[in-house]
């Protein structure tokens, strides 16, 4: 137990150290979202106004609706950005560093992904931070108890990549697969409009949307800034979770 | 006590990689591990750390007879693999740190760990210099001490001295043989480079995934004659 503990402190100082030290990539986590939020949201804020839904109690202003999907944009980006770190050390070898270590594959990983979910938590409320000083309305206590869920995201996000940084051969390759992941990720999701307004321009992007693990991500966080928890997707999510921690170490191959 | 490897093989699909490799690892001797590209160095180091599963064959580590090497198995060994594997990024100090956080030291016994391997393998001017700074030669020694951190019992070398010029491979080679003597390790040293043993070495050469000759180095003629014949065979 011991063990590891200095394991997992080892593995979270050597994440934060790289997260702090890479700025642009702090910057870019940061930048992508806030020009969602300052320059698209801003351009559309009067005429995408979303009507009284879920968890809403009123008319709700663009640059609020879409502040959920940029939580899950940050995550995202983030957990895959972790992955391809992952990638890169593997094809640098100090991924056999970590993989000599004399705990269990399956808790190294795990411990990987709990920092990598931990960095993409703070860089998700610093970009809520900056949202908040450019007078985007957000309930305050709301998005405290929202941090766990955002942890959850973003740890389910880092797995994701994680399984497809195991199953995909070559950093070139795995940047490719990056993009075509995050993409359709993104856009055929609630993240940047209602499901109910794409079904109104097309019932299969609709229902494929729908059954888009994201959009259950980041419904999840938009319920929770509300304080409003929706168990059945939750629970989901934690089955899922589960299901892809215990797949992740069998088809991750430290040597590849 | 030995490390006892018995019976090891290991496929790529058809290509075999080991066939019924066997041998002893004892303490405080340095055993090379001499082999043409292609023998199975790099892949019984591979399976020895746990990054390939062992196809068949059985290992005996403390008296204890096993099939497969445990994640608690790995705290027997240093690894110092052929590809330099140190966070560029981060200083010498910071790489042992964390290294030594994988294999549980708690703060004060890794400060006190990551100053005897400084000691003794004369790092204390490279642990706040980043990797990039370093020479090829300072590097290595970091990874050796990094390797070393936890005091494992045997340490597993696959050519590490690859790309080192003529001065850094023999340091290499005089801290190797120190550390085998003063703390009681047993190395298994995978290398090409014959200059780098001494006559008492244990020698073991492999092709094709079988040893072919084992007994002590001796000099370096017969040595090298020794391994050329076996080498002609592999080709």
């Amino acid at each position: 137990m011991t063990r590891s503990f200095y394991a997992f402190q080892a593995i979270m100082t050597r994440e934060f150290s790289r997260f702090i030290r890479q700025r642009t990539r702090l910057l870019s986590a940061l930048v992508r979202p806030l020009f969602w939020l300052l320059v698209f949201a801003a351009g559309f804020k009067s005429t995408l106004g979303i009507a009284t839904q879920a968890p809403y109690s009123t008319y709700t202003t663009y640059d609020v609706y879409i502040i959920p999907g940029l939580i899950g944009m940050v995550c995202l980006f983030n957990g895959m950005q972790s992955s391809l770190a992952m990638a890169f050390d593997r094809e640098a070898g100090s991924m056999k560093v970590l993989m000599t270590a004399p705990i269990s594959r399956r808790k190294l990983l795990v411990f990987k992904l709990l920092a990598a979910a931990t960095v993409s938590t703070i860089q998700a409320y610093l970009m809520l931070a900056i949202a908040l000083l450019f007078d985007v309305h957000l309930p305050l206590i709301g998005l405290l108890i929202a941090v766990p869920v955002v942890f959850l995201i973003a740890y389910a996000l880092a797995l994701i990549g994680l399984l497809l940084a195991s199953t995909v051969n070559g950093m070139e390759n795995f940047a490719g697969v990056m993009n075509f992941v995050i993409f359709p990720a993104l856009f055929l999701s609630s993240s940047l409009y209602p499901l109910w307004q794409l079904q109104e321009s097309s019932e299969l992007l609709y229902w494929i949307s729908v059954l888009n693990p994201f959009t259950h991500l980041v419904e999840s966080v938009r319920f929770a800034i509300y304080s409003q928890f929706d168990l059945m997707p939750l629970l989901g999510i934690v089955m899922g979770v589960i299901l892809l921690s215990y797949i992740v170490p069998l088809v991750y191959k430290p040597n590849a | 006590m030995p490390l006892a490897i018995r019976n090891l093989s290991h496929r790529y699909g058809n290509q075999v990689a080991l066939n019924n490799l066997s041998f002893t690892l004892d303490a405080s001797t340095v055993t090379a591990l001499l082999g043409p590209n292609g023998a199975g160095k790099s892949t019984l180091i591979k399976i020895l750390a746990g990054l390939l599963s062992c196809q068949q064959g059985e290992f005996e580590i403390a008296g204890e007879t096993k099939r497969r090497i445990e994640p608690r198995d790995l705290a027997s060994f240093g690894f110092v693999f052929q590809e330099p594997a140190l966070d560029g990024m981060r200083s010498g100090l910071a790489n042992l740190e964390y290294a030594a956080g994988l294999h549980g030291l708690n703060p004060s016994t890794r400060r006190e760990r990551i100053k005897w391997v400084s000691q003794l393998l004369n790092l204390e001017h490279l642990l706040a210099r980043k990797p990039m700074t370093l020479s090829g030669g300072e590097r290595r020694r970091i990874e050796i001490g990094r390797a070393l951190l936890h005091r494992p019992n045997w340490l597993l070398l696959d050519e590490p001295s690859v790309g080192l010029d003529i001065d850094s491979r023999l340091q290499l080679s005089s801290d190797i043989h120190e550390l085998a003597q003063q703390e009681g390790i047993g190395v298994l040293w995978c290398t090409h480079i014959t200059d780098e043993l001494r006559e008492e070495d244990q020698l073991l050469i492999v092709s094709r995934g079988e040893v072919k000759h084992r007994g002590q180095c001796g000099d370096q003629t017969t040595l090298l004659e020794t391994y050329k014949g076996i080498a002609n065979h592999h080709d």
